[in-house]
């Protein structure tokens, strides 16, 4: 979630989207969601020529598994703040596993039941 | 069973009112709260849209309905054949498209495409301008492979053979 996190935070601004076709596109991120796909407003083609059914399109929305690269502003983006955001992403995710771990082998010692349903407190710890 | 069918058919026909949906009642999108900034196609519903498949082809239609998958219900669909700067039509009725298949989704601006400088031809035409195209390209291709192989490069896997073919 932290790229889908960090896209929104670029909501408003013009970037650029390369797609897996070769094409680029220029415009305004207007909405991201958690796959990625996002939309743009006001766009231009780069080699519109090649994409003559792009002419008659202004906002469009972009299908995130086709999306190669996107080219951000520079100004726009704090790489401290986003390296930081993945070291405490990754922190937690190390966490919940080790708490997870725990808990499963916690109820594996205790003692056996007659329940034979799931047991849910590895669940509840990893959450 | 489908609970909001409250055991009634699933009609469908033109009769019936859930196909009566106009532009002067409201979205029913309106009604679903995302966050401001959530990508989705929600109220592109009843707007006529530009899809761009990963095969190339571009179907232009009335967005109908959509799910999570981002698979679509276009209706009075019709696929547009772009040879440079002329196109022809072909009718298509009523579609579902595949998710998977989508690259993207505009919004089809009839000013703009005024503005464009496309022109409509024959579809006849087209499909023969298309064709030729299609050759030249292949022959092009051919070349460059024959070219490769004769300094000792088999390209195998063709990246056409990929999920992009233009």
């Amino acid at each position: 979630m932290l790229f889908y996190s960090f896209f929104k935070s670029l909501v408003g601004k013009e970037i650029v989207v390369e797609l897996k076709n070769d094409m680029s596109l220029h415009g305004t991120l207007d909405s991201v969601d958690q796959y990625l796909n996002m939309k743009l407003l006001d766009i231009a083609v780069t080699d519109a020529e090649k994409f003559p059914h792009m002419l008659a399109v202004k906002n469009i929305f972009i299908r995130g598994s086709v999306i190669r690269y996107v080219h951000l502003p520079a100004e726009e983006v704090d790489v401290q703040q986003l390296q930081d955001a993945s070291r405490r992403d990754a922190e937690q995710a190390k966490h919940s596993t080790k708490t997870g771990a725990a808990a499963a082998a916690a109820a594996g010692k205790g003692q056996p039941t007659k329940d034979t349903r799931p047991d849910q407190s590895d669940k509840v710890a990893a959450s | 069973m489908f609970s909001m069918w409250n055991g009634a058919p699933p009609g469908g026909g033109r009769g019936d009112p859930r196909n009566q949906r106009g532009p002067s009642q409201p979205n029913p999108a309106n009604n679903i709260n995302l966050p401001s900034g959530t990508a989705h196609l929600l109220y592109e519903l009843d707007k006529r849209l530009l899809f761009w498949l990963r095969d190339g082809r571009t179907f232009i239609g009335i967005l109908k309905s959509l799910d999570q998958f981002g698979n679509v219900v276009v209706a009075e669909t019709i696929e547009r054949i772009y040879v440079d700067k002329e196109y022809g039509d072909i009718e298509r009725g009523i579609c579902i498209l595949r998710g998977e298949n989508l690259v993207l989704v505009g919004e089809w601006d009839g000013f703009r495409e005024q503005q464009s400088g496309t022109r409509s031809r024959d579809i006849q035409y087209i499909l023969t301008r298309q064709a030729e195209e299609e050759e030249k390209r292949l022959k092009v291709k051919e070349g460059f492979q024959k070219a490769m192989r004769e300094r000792g490069l088999n390209i195998r896997d063709d990246p056409e053979d990929d999920l992009f073919i233009k």
